[in-house]
């Protein structure tokens, strides 16, 4: 089985891996290495060393990328970069703005599209998310049932996500259900591979713990099981959240009707780059955002861990 | 526990072992390491399901380990009151911290406590039962010096607090002798030497008897005293059970006692 680190290198989109990278939260073994930068903590909950070294950090961190625009800015108003290849940073603001305010026949405003788009993606996500956790508690507790089910769902996990989507095209027709369906799979697998892993990997001494203090099999699971496999989960929920949006995005682009992708499909006729990037950024918005709901999550959850990494 | 016996394979590592531990009653158990202590503790504590033999113990049986074993995620206080089904489970629990001298941490996270509170923690949490049996395993090894000294007095006032039957695995001598009533040391499976210690405590450890014994019991774990070169040849036993001959150890006396 491969590790889920080497799952999240794989899919994450060039956008995502330029965002920010301070992870509040890092695999279990990288715990005693994390410097005190590596996590952050917007509530005021970090000690006064930290959030002031924090805070100094994160304005140095938004440097480079200002530079980065900013070149771009100087290369497509001196011509260097022409417009035919890459539209300046100016002309995607304006653009965005356009597309917020005028209300375009085909997909209409921007916000409108973003929304279709974000419902789409809320429901495979929520779905894939809840069937995976299901069938890993399921298959982590139960040995029978790992070798019943398991191998099926490790077998279509290595069938590639994005070129099924033809395949659920002709079995679902061109309405929304391929769409949510793969968005569906893009979350179910790695969090399934990161619950069943968290499942298995909880110390076995709190195992015999537990047996020794008379606990229920439910009492187990409960209270030793279940919050020991979370930090693992969490792990798969990040990457259930890269994994799922990419496959939203390309199924997005293929017989649609609304949504972000459509606006892509039909600028693309149109030859109209601007909004392309426009959609892509908002895309990534998407993404950055509901990262760092899946960290505040986190930072809640394991609350317990944290006093730890000092 | 009569007969108990439990194999590794080819190995036997508790040989029919016969034991009685009356109600009350402080036992150390003393063994070189890999000698099967730990495998007869996890016997008692219903751990192991491939040993045979008869077991009867009345009531709860409460055990520490090495590791003070606290679920992460829970706070000290729930960490104590897990498992407990009764409606004042929450009163329980902060008398028992409260006994091992935890009241105020009773909110703390496990992993801000030291070595010592967290096996302060485990021990409240075993205690919280009232059981008939504590087994402690090798509770105290992970920690230094000055904090056993402290944990040692803190496991004789729970104990002549609470009275329960309390079997200690360790492989320190000088705990076993300042906290016992009786001493055994285990070897090849069996109860090779067993030795009552009848001294009131808190116990001088430069008090003669217990030199004396002391000397006796590293000559029946087979390690010289380097002070006395002919030691083993001057002792004779106290009082015996099937006492395993010096010369079988003969060969391995020159290691020191290790983990």
């Amino acid at each position: 089985m491969e590790t889920p680190a080497k799952k999240g290198v794989v899919l994450s989109t060039p956008v995502a891996a330029s965002a920010r990278s301070g992870t509040g939260t890092s695999p279990p073994s990288e715990r005693d290495t994390r410097r005190t930068t590596g996590s952050r903590s917007s509530s005021g909950r970090s000690s006064g060393s930290r959030s002031r070294g924090w805070r100094y950090d994160g304005w140095l961190r938004a440097i480079s990328p200002v530079v980065l625009v900013g070149l771009w800015q100087l290369l497509s108003s001196t011509g260097v970069l022409p417009p035919s290849k890459l539209v300046s940073p100016a002309s995607v603001v304006h653009t965005a703005y356009t597309l917020i305010t005028t209300n375009n026949p085909a997909y209409g405003t921007l916000q409108y599209s973003l929304a279709i788009s974000a419902e789409r993606w809320g429901i495979g996500f929520s779905l894939g998310t809840v069937i995976a956790v299901v069938l890993a508690v399921i298959t982590g507790l139960s040995r029978v049932a790992e070798v019943a089910l398991d191998p099926v769902v490790q077998i279509l996990r290595s069938i590639p996500l994005l070129g099924i989507l033809p395949l659920f095209i002709v079995w679902f027709g061109i309405g929304e259900l391929p769409k949510d369906l793969i968005v569906l799979f893009g979350a179910l697998f790695p969090m399934y591979v990161n619950t069943f892993a968290g499942i298995r990997g909880v110390d076995p001494k709190l195992g015999e713990l537990g047996k020794v203090l008379g606990l229920s099999r439910w009492e187990l699971i409960r209270h030793i099981v279940l919050p020991g496999a979370l930090p693992q989960a969490l792990a798969g929920l990040r990457l259930g959240v890269v994994s799922s949006l990419l496959a939203l995005v390309v199924g997005e682009q293929i017989n649609a009707n609304a949504g972000l992708g459509f606006m892509i499909t039909q600028a693309e006729s149109f030859l109209q780059n601007n909004i392309i990037m426009v959609a892509l950024i908002v895309y990534a918005i998407l993404g950055l955002l509901a990262d760092w709901i899946v960290r505040v999550i986190d930072r809640k959850a394991l609350a317990w861990r944290r006093e730890f990494a000092h | 526990m009569r007969g108990l016996t439990r194999r590794f394979g080819d190995r036997v590592v508790l040989d029919n072992l016969d034991l009685d531990i009356a109600p009350g009653e402080f036992v150390a158990m003393i063994g070189r390491s890999g000698t099967g202590k730990s495998t007869l503790l996890r016997a008692l504590a219903g751990l192991d399901a491939d040993v045979t033999g008869a077991l009867t113990v009345p009531g709860h049986v409460a055990v520490a380990f090495q590791e003070p074993r606290l679920v992460p995620w829970k706070k000290v206080l729930d960490n104590v009151t897990l498992g407990l089904r009764t409606g004042e489970a929450q009163t329980i629990a902060r008398a028992a911290l409260d006994e091992v001298g935890l009241a105020e941490r009773a909110g703390a996270w496990p992993l801000t406590l030291s070595g010592g509170e967290a096996q302060r923690a485990s021990l409240a949490r075993a205690l919280v039962r009232q059981p008939s049996l504590l087994l402690l395993d090798e509770p105290f090894s992970a920690l230094d010096a000055l904090t056993r000294i402290s944990m040692h007095r803190l496991v004789l006032r729970l104990w002549e607090q609470h009275k329960p039957a309390v079997l200690l695995v360790t492989h320190d001598v000088d705990e076993a002798l300042a906290l016992a009533d009786r001493v055994l040391v285990l070897s090849d499976g069996k109860v090779a030497h067993s030795a009552r210690v009848h001294l009131p405590r808190p116990r001088d450890r430069e008090e003669p008897s217990l030199v004396a014994l002391r000397r006796q019991l590293l000559d029946e774990l087979g390690i010289l005293d380097p002070l006395k070169p002919d030691a083993s040849a001057s002792l004779t036993s106290v009082s015996s059970d099937s006492r395993v001959s010096a010369d079988s150890q003969a060969s391995t006396h020159s290691m020191p006692l290790q983990e």
